[in-house]
């Protein structure tokens, strides 16, 4: 068991690697920045609960992807939320518009929140094969997030693929 | 857009995002906030457990201060029913909960053999909480009308009392049903939807959705036809233990009283306490004219042997059921001063002395 300086010190290592999944979870399954911090605040409650229970078996990865996916499947609005009754947890740092290759950095801002929009209309199944598929793990690193064979992540995701892809050219039911 | 080119805009955009997280706000937050869904059921439950724990003895006690019917003691079953129905519910299907680490399939799956759980025993919630439990208060509740009436028209005084019991278990039934469409299953069905997108079977997935058909809520009119059966099978069970009691020379009622003999002049009851007689002015409160004249209007020409040996019953069917000691108000037939005297024991030695000296009496006017 991890005391809780350990914990904290893991934690925190973790969440410098992976807590942008965090935030690509939140955001992908919540339609407005309240909901989004309020989405983002409960998988890190939920992911520092489950820490201790951590026995290696999976990456770090693909544990945070876990416990994220998890809850935001969980994850219902709240008419009072989180943050009105308790200060903010973390701060999202995103870098300005003023490095260098700002113009691709724009376009890459405006693709991604095309993306962001599209992964909403998805099925909620669909839109984590999608999030992990948009983040480089692998079949295999999908198939143990997911908890389904390799092979049906494959058959999955391509046709989420194509859903996503129509979404993101103007289909609006990606039919 | 090709997927690729799609993949590194969202690395570049996810490179340039940084999360720092406050950790002892955190911990402190999670200490703080334990309570989720199972945390919230668990405490309903151990809720209800201890209520019905703590409402036997008070049953118990109830019905031996206030001298209650018997049937006041059908709660007492239909209580420890419902607690160990829980219990035993819970119990028969524990299953060590999955945390949200594990992966997805896994914990929907889990998230909906819980849920299912939950909807089972909301939506029936009329079979093992509400009635066995609305069954026994309303039989208490018509036995007490059929025994303090003194025709078949003031027996419907229990109409409206169970009336009201049958409304006050309509409304928890409806909050139940509400609880269930309004929060369950539109959870589940987020749940299936889920799994649908998930399974590598399609047949598994329609395995699935056939169970979730299984769990569909049977029409309040049977539910209410049904209570109104077990109503009426009370209604007659208690008539019937009645008048057997009545036939067997009993009165349902316990066999008590303050004093150790009573004799007439003319309507006036005198008692004898500790060897002393004394004419009765008023017990609790009730002046001994109006037992008499209640006793004479309910029994005719037994109203004498009825006060005398079943005292228990006439006051309670007066409305006023004596506790375990009564307050007296008594004239010494040597004096016009009243006494009071105060918590004169209820016992069943004065009513079998009673009895004796009735026997005595009857034997001596015997020709």
């Amino acid at each position: 068991m991890l005391v809780d300086e350990e914990r904290k010190t893991l934690f925190l290592t973790w969440l410098g690697e992976h807590g942008s999944s965090v935030m690509k979870v939140a955001r992908a399954y919540t339609l407005t920045s309240e909901d989004c911090q309020d989405l983002a605040q409960e998988i890190l409650l939920q992911a520092w609960r489950s820490l201790p229970s951590f026995q290696g078996k999976a990456s770090a990865a693909t544990w945070f992807y876990r416990v994220a996916l998890h809850t935001a499947m969980n994850w219902q609005r709240k008419d009072i939320p989180r943050r009105a009754k308790q200060q903010p947890l973390f701060e999202v740092h995103v870098a300005g518009p003023d490095v260098p290759n700002g113009a691709e950095q724009t376009q890459h801002r405006e693709t991604v929140e095309q993306l962001y929009q599209a992964i909403r209309q998805l099925p909620k199944a669909d839109a984590a094969l999608v999030l992990l598929y948009l983040d480089e793990l692998s079949y295999r690193e999908i198939a143990d997030v997911l908890g389904i064979s390799e092979s049906n992540v494959g058959v999955k995701l391509n046709r989420a693929k194509k859903t996503l892809s129509a979404l993101m050219n103007g289909a609006p039911d990606g039919t | 857009m090709a997927p690729d080119e799609l993949q590194q805009a969202w690395q570049a955009e996810a490179s340039q995002t940084r999360v720092t997280v406050n950790a002892d706000l955190l911990l402190r937050q999670v200490r703080r906030n334990q309570s989720d869904l199972r945390a919230i059921v668990f405490r309903r439950d151990t809720i209800e457990v201890v209520v019905v724990l703590l409402l036997l003895p008070y049953w118990f006690y109830a019905g031996h201060t206030h001298a209650l019917p018997w049937t006041w003691y059908l709660a007492v079953p239909a209580l420890i029913w419902v607690g160990g129905f829980i219990v035993v519910y819970r119990w028969s299907l524990h299953v060590e909960p999955l945390g949200p680490d594990e992966p997805l399939v896994q914990c929907a799956e889990s998230a909906l053999t819980e849920l299912d759980n939950q909807i089972w025993l909301l939506r029936n919630v009329f079979w093992w909480y509400l009635l066995p439990l609305g069954a026994a208060i309303a039989a208490f509740f018509i036995q007490v009308a059929w025994q303090s009436a003194t025709n078949w028209l003031e027996t419907l005084v229990a109409v409206p009392l169970v009336g009201f019991i049958v409304a006050l278990y309509y409304l928890i039934y409806c909050l139940n049903q509400r609880a269930v469409r309004r929060q369950l299953a539109p959870r589940r069905e987020e749940l299936l939807e889920l799994l649908a997108g998930l399974y590598d079977d399609p047949i598994e997935n329609r395995a699935q959705s056939d169970k979730a058909a299984d769990v569909k809520p049977a029409g309040l009119l049977k539910r209410l036809v049904i209570f109104a059966c077990l109503c009426f099978v009370c209604v007659m069970a208690v008539r019937l233990a009645y008048q057997l009691s009545v036939d067997r020379g009993g009165t349902g009622y316990p066999r008590l009283a303050p004093y150790s003999a009573v004799r007439w002049q003319e309507s006036q009851p005198e008692i004898r306490i500790d060897g002393q007689w004394y004419k009765l002015v008023s017990l609790d409160d009730i002046p001994s004219d109006e037992i008499v004249a209640f006793s004479k209007k309910t029994y005719g020409d037994r109203w004498q042997m009825r006060f005398e040996e079943d005292l228990v019953e006439v006051l309670s069917r007066m409305g006023h059921p004596p506790k375990e000691t009564v307050t007296l108000v008594v004239q010494p037939l040597t004096s016009s001063k009243t006494q009071v005297l105060k918590d004169v024991p209820m016992t069943a030695k004065n009513r079998a002395e009673l009895k004796a000296a009735v026997r005595v009496r009857e034997e001596s006017s015997k020709p």
